[in-house]
Parts: structure tokens; sequence; C-alpha cells
């Protein structure tokens, strides 16, 4: 019932997922863990994490929301972020006027002179296909669907920007570009494993970019963080590393 | 819409030699040409034609009396195959016993075609399902199975094809039960099969077929489901006729060798026509024939008994080959230092995102389950190439490997690498063009890089007299090298633990010819028939035993 197969008893199920909403601890022991997982993400309605800041969704993203909300002092006076309209860049405005056009079909925005910027650690949302809940935090890498390729950017950090009536979500990251991938094929691993290669410091801060939520894809790769030792090279420190292995394929276990 | 496949009369053969000669009512079946037709376009059909599976099949008695063509009827025993080089090659002709026949075909067969008239009614509900079977244990130190069955909706997605609770139990068999009585106890299951009407609401029926498209389950117990030995027998394969020590042979011929459902089945009329149980014995174990009828037959009597037997991957490829892989890393690659070190490296290291880590392998490996060796498969090459050296390799298998090959290291990973690109094609939910279109060179890939690291493992340890002097005289089976047992040698001592390392040696030759390493040539059978092999994996079942498991604590049990 509250997987919706009793669409036509509306009545029972519509007070059955009321019970749910209000406490979904009853249905623990009823449920198993497969079952529990994807109504996580569809059915409940508010969460009870303060520190939770909910979002604009789309078909694809569902009940989307960041978790680990940076204070607005530590973003502005340590990691230098703009957190009002008054504090953003030319090239950060910029920047966001062209995500607003790419990824929410809202062109031409010359300005922001209003709005407010809440930065956060972890965004998550609902897939609809895989019925589970899709997480990614600060330093992961995520695949953002373009129109040919689908991409790879690295989270530096994570936004809602609060503005003409709708919170919305998006990733300041760097991209790897689809060139790039396509010759980085690891020597020794062969097909399925690539080497990424982040941005030189100096260029990082002119390839970031700001990607909108509709455009994150709800998979979640394998990428290890790597340094280069004598001939092969070894695990690295992730909040470090610039060179990273990604292993494409996967499989199904229990 | 329907898919044709062509049938060439004589006229359209004149320029072949065929040997026999063609018979002047006899026609070859196309294997390359296929025709979709819409149904308003069929204008006529041929009322007579007879399929001769029986024709130049070499494994059947000759003595044995067949079905013989009808009168005027339009005789099948041949197919036409134009070949991959139709330029430079002429076509190949092969009996038709070389084929599975179609699952219409067998349906017709068995129901007849007043039956299949009968989805012409306006609304037929289709249910295909895939039915899992398999024995096991509520409890850990109880040894007493119960044998599950449960059926698996086929057409729902991956996802919901996963869940638990689209899992259903049809019965569970007590322990010590005969599997035939279990099967009897089903019966009722056979008219769904064949398609009964039901009134789903008041006033409107439909006709609910609802039928085991294939059975799913372990090695052994798809042996049994489809009327074989068991794997373990001399000609132990129920997809072909391979021996036991042609096993590791990966280019073995499973098209003339194979095993088709018309062949299985006349083979056992001829098995049954001896007259003393001493003969049909002999038989049966000649060709790997249970003397026992596969007792499923009595439930799904229109299914083909060795497609809709699948193998699964989930066994084969993680609790078999990626077991021994695991094994051999530790027992025989490592140093007992480096073993050490691998099992601090692994513990550390990052899995793909959501994945639990797995228990430690040097005290925990035999525990293993089935998705712990999948996890580990897919993350060992990447902990390899970040770690392993030469110093971590054993000297005598490192010089084994010098002498083949410049780096040593490399092709140790890529063995590690080739397991873990097998297993995902095999298991993966998402399957590319390509990877699809070489799945069998995938996975014979596999198999050839673990054959040979078996065979130079076997050799190192042959030629490690010093490693013979420190093995333990106690530890015959799977003996582990990270604890060795230094102690004051005598002669008897000597003999002793030089025949117990030959042993060892000759246990790794021996898993060249698994019938795992040998299942591999099926796949891409299975691939075609199911799309995907994964698809006729066990781990949703699995998952229900695990739930039976867990919620037995929770009754009034004993």
């Amino acid at each position: 019932m509250l997987a919706g197969s009793f669409i036509d008893d509306a009545a029972i199920t519509r007070v059955v997922k009321e019970i749910y909403n209000s406490c979904p601890m009853l249905f623990s022991t009823l449920l198993p863990r497969s079952e529990q997982l994807s109504l996580e993400g569809s059915l409940i309605l508010e969460n009870d994490d303060d520190d939770d800041e909910s979002v604009q969704a789309d078909r694809q993203h569902g009940q989307p929301t960041v978790t680990g909300c940076i204070q607005t002092k530590h973003c502005r006076e340590v990691l230098k972020l703009p957190t009002r309209a008054s504090h953003l860049s030319a090239s950060f405005s910029s920047s966001l006027s062209k995500a607003y056009d790419k990824y929410y079909h809202m062109p031409n925005i010359i300005a922001f002179s209003q709005g407010s910027i809440q930065w956060s650690k972890k965004l998550s949302f609902f897939d609809p296909d895989s019925q589970r809940r899709q997480t990614f935090k600060m330093g992961d890498f995520i695949m953002e669907r373009d129109r040919g390729n689908n991409e790879i950017v690295r989270i530096c950090h994570i936004l809602i920007h609060n503005w003409a009536g709708a919170r919305r979500l998006f990733v300041k990251g760097v991209r790897i570009t689809a060139e790039y991938l396509s010759a980085s094929e690891d020597s020794v691993l062969g097909s399925g494993y690539r080497r990424l290669r982040l941005p030189d410091s100096a260029a990082t801060h002119e390839s970031a970019v700001l990607i909108g939520l509709p455009a994150i894809l709800p998979r979640q790769l394998y990428i290890v963080p790597i340094a280069a030792k004598g001939e092969g090279f070894e695990i690295a420190n992730v909040e470090n590393a610039q060179e990273f292995l990604w292993a494409e394929r996967t499989l199904q276990w229990l | 819409m329907l898919e044709i496949q062509e049938v060439l009369l004589p006229p359209d053969l004149q320029s072949l030699d065929i040997q026999p000669p063609l018979l002047s009512n006899e026609g070859l079946l196309s294997w390359n040409k296929y025709h979709m037709v819409a149904e308003d376009n069929i204008d006529r059909q041929i009322e007579l034609v007879f399929l001769d599976y029986s024709f130049n099949d070499k494994k059947l008695d000759t003595t044995h009396l067949r079905p013989t063509a009808p009168t005027g009827a339009l005789i099948i025993r041949r197919i036409h195959d134009i070949g991959s080089s139709p330029e430079h090659f002429p076509p190949i002709i092969t009996p038709l016993c070389y084929s599975h026949p179609l699952r219409g075909e067998l349906e017709l067969e068995t129901f007849g075609r007043a039956h299949l008239e009968r989805f012409s009614q306006p609304k037929t509900i289709s249910l295909p399902l895939m039915t899992f079977i398999d024995g096991f244990g509520l409890y850990r130190n109880t040894y007493r199975t119960l044998m599950g069955m449960y059926f698996i909706f086929a057409a729902l997605s991956f996802q919901e094809c996963a869940r638990r609770a689209n899992v259903v139990p049809i019965t569970l068999g007590p322990h010590g039960s005969n599997f035939a009585d279990v099967v009897d106890a089903l019966k009722s299951l056979r008219p769904l099969d064949a398609g009964v009407e039901v009134e789903l609401r008041p006033g409107e029926s439909v006709l609910l077929c609802a039928f085991t498209m294939a059975y799913i389950g372990d090695m052994p117990q798809q042996q049994k489901n489809s009327g074989m030995k068991t794997q373990r027998a001399n000609c132990g394969c129920r997809f072909c006729f391979i021996g036991a020590d042609n096993r590791g042979d990966l280019g073995y011929d499973t098209f003339e060798n194979g095993r088709y459902h018309k062949q299985a089945v006349a083979m056992r009329d001829d098995m049954e026509g001896f007259k003393t149980k001493v003969l049909r014995d002999k038989y049966a174990t000649k060709w790997g024939i249970d003397t026992e009828e596969p007792c499923l037959v009595k439930i799904s009597p229109a299914l083909d008994i060795i497609l809709s037997r699948p193998s699964d991957p989930a066994h084969s490829e993680y609790n078999g080959l990626t077991r021994i892989m695991h094994n051999l890393l530790l027992d025989t690659i490592l140093t007992p230092a480096a073993a050490k070190s691998y099992a601090a490296t692994l513990r550390s290291f990052p899995f793909p995102p959501g994945w639990p880590h797995i228990q430690g392998p040097l005290h925990h490996l035999k525990s293993y389950s089935l998705s712990e060796h999948a996890r580990w498969s897919i993350v060992i090459p990447i902990l390899l190439r970040c770690w392993l050296q030469e110093k971590h390799i054993r000297p005598h298998l490192l010089q084994i490997f010098r002498n083949e090959t410049k780096n040593p290291v490399h092709q140790i990973i890529q063995c590690f690498v080739a397991a873990a690109t097998s297993n995902c094609v095999l298991m993966g939910n998402i399957i590319s063009k390509a990877d699809r279109e070489n799945i069998e060179s995938i996975v014979s890939d596999y198999r050839v890089k673990l054959q040979r690291l078996l065979q130079h493992v076997a050799n190192s340890l042959t030629a490690d007299s010093r490693r013979a002097r420190s093995h333990s005289v106690s530890r015959p089976a799977s003996p582990s090298p990270l604890v060795q047992y230094e102690t004051p040698e005598t002669a008897e001592q000597r003999s002793a633990v030089t025949k117990e390392v030959a042993a060892l040696a000759q246990m790794y030759i021996n898993s060249m010819k698994l019938p795992n390493m040998h299942t591999a040539l099926h796949y891409p059978m299975l691939a075609d028939e199911y799309a995907m092999p994964a698809n006729c994996n066990v781990l949703v079942g699995e998952d229900k035993h695990r739930y039976f498991k867990k919620v037995i604590y929770t009754t009034n049990h004993l």
C-alpha cells in the first residue's frame, strides 16, 4: 500500500501513508530493508533534522535536500564564499546566470539583485529509477548529464540559491572533459579503468563550473585518489589528490 | 507481428551438393533469413510440417523406432547456414538435431493447436515466472535442509525483481522429503502453465497464463532439474557431453557436442528401452543422465529441459572462481609478510560508495558470502595496481613469471582485472554493446589467464623445496603458508610434506578442470536466450532464504 500498489483503495492507502509519515519506525519491523530505503526517499515529507534544507525538485530528482549547512560567517571569512547577492563577484554572477539558463531554462538573467546563498557539505535526492536515495558530498565525483557526452565533475562546493521565490541547488566543481577521458585508459588495467587528472591549481579556478541539480546523474562513481610512486602509484589522500583512478564497471551483489 | 524463419526448398538449393540428397518434400531451415511479417499479410499456412530431430544424431540408438513423417508433410531435418563469409565459403548444412526447439513449438506439441487458438480471445494475461529452487538450512548449527521454491516475476524491472517482497514462496519442502514428492504436491500449477480462465473482476473473464519460463538455482540443483547426473560425474555438464578430463579445454566444440532438448528426451527413451537396470545404469553413466526422470516435467511439460535450466553466474563466478583467486593470492602468490600487509591495506582501502567493507581475508575467507566475493573482485584490481610490487611475490613464482614476461606484477594484476571484467559482464545490471558482442572472449580470456596462473602456481610449488620443508603436515586440504610450523625434521616427515605439497600442486592443476571453469562456454548461449546472464542469477532467491533464517527465531520453533 505504501508503494502505491492498491490505487483503487485510495482512502485506506492515504490513511496508511499518513500513519507512515507520522511514525515511520512503526513499519521498520514489517518492511524489509530494501522497501524501507525506497520509502524513505519517496514518502517522508519532512525531515526532522534541523540541519537539512529542502530545495526545488524535478522529475528525476525527488525530495532533494542538502545536509551539513556551513555557517555564513565561516563561508564569508574563512572559505571566502559569497552568501548574499551583494557579495557576488562578476565572474560568479556570470557563471550562475549561465547555470540558470542551461539547467533551469531561465535565460537572460543579467544580475541577482536579491537573494541569498546557503553553502552545504552534502546533497541527496530520491532517484525514481533505482528507487533509492543518492547522496553526494564535497570531494565526491558526479556525472553530469550533457547533450552528447556525460562528463565527470568533482564537487568542490554545494550551494542553494534562494532567489525569485525558489530554492535551487547547484554544485560548484571542476569538470574533467570528455576529450581527456577518452584518452585516459590505464595501461595496465585496460578498458574499464580510466586515469583522471584534475586541472592544475592555477587552472582549477578557471575550469570551475556550476552544475544545476537537473543535470546530476544518479550514479555513484568508484574513483580512487592516487599519487605517482616510482614506476607505479599508490593510494593518496583524497583531499590533496590531483590524480584519480576510475573503475567504470560494476556488478550486482546481495 | 510474426518473426518468420525462412525455409529453403529444393528449387532454391539446386547448386548445392547435399549428402544425403534432398528428398522431394524436404526443406532446409535457414539460420540467416528471418522476416518480420504483420499478421494480416499472411496468406495461408503449410498445414503439415514434420521436424525430424533424430536425423543424423550420432548419440541416438539407430535401432530404436522414431516417429516418421506423415504422408504429404514437408520434412525439415537439416539447417542451412550461409556462415560468416558467404562470398568465400559454401553454406554449411547441419542436422536439425543440433538446434534448440522453439518455445512455441514445444507448447504446440504439448498442449495442441486448440490451446494456441484459445489465445485469440479478447483478454489474455501472460505472467512469465522464474522459479527458484534451492535447499537451505534455517539454522547455522543444525544441518537439516529445507527445499525452498519461490516465484520471481520475470516481467518486472531489474530493481523490482530484486525486491524481497516480489519473491513469492510457493512451498517449503520439509527436510528428508523426496524432491519428486514436493513437485507432485504442486501439480495444481500445471493448468496455470497452460492458461486458465479466471474472473479477476466481476463479469470480466480473462485467460491467465502464469508459466515458468526458466528454473533457476545452483549447479547441483539445476543438474537435477534437467535430469542429469551431478556436475562431478564424468559427463556432468547438462549443456554438452564434455568429459571430466577435458573440462579445462576452453576450445571445446559445444555446438557439435552440445545437448539439445529433443535429443535429451530421445536418449531417455533409449535408456528406458533397456530391459535391465544394469544396462540402464551403464547407459546413464556413459552419457551423464540421471536414471530418474526430471520431475519438473510434471508441472512444466512444455519447457526445453536444457535451455530452461540456466547456469547461475553468482555461484560459478563469485563463490567458485573468485574464491579460488583469493585463495591463490593469499596462499601462493604473496609471501607471508606480504599477505599480512595486503590484509592491512584492504582494511583501509576505499570501496565503491555505499558498499560495505568485507571481512579480513586472513581469518575469515572461508566464511565469505557470495556478495563479499563479488565486492572483493571489483576492488582487488585497483588495490593490486596501487600496492603490488615484485617484493610481495613469492620468489619461485616470480621467477616463473620472469621467464615468460618482463613485468610479472602487471601480468598478475591483469589476471585479476580479467576476473573483474568477466564478473561485471556476467553479473552487471547494464551491459554495453561492445561487451555483449565480446561476452564469449571476455569470459574465456579470464579462464585462460586463470588457468595459466594456476599452472604457474603449481609449478612454483613443486620448485619451492624450502616451502615444502616448512609446510604443516597436519593441514592437507588447504594449507595456508601464513602459519608455518618449524619442527625438527625426520625422513618420514620430509617425505610426508613433499607429498603434501605435491598434492597441493595437483589440487591447483585439478582446479583448471572445474565445472565452473567449463560452464563459461555456455554463457553466450544463455545471454542469447535470457538477454543477460545476470537475469538468471539467484541472489534474490538467496536473499529470501536469509529472510527465513532471520524470522525463524520469532516463531514458536523447537
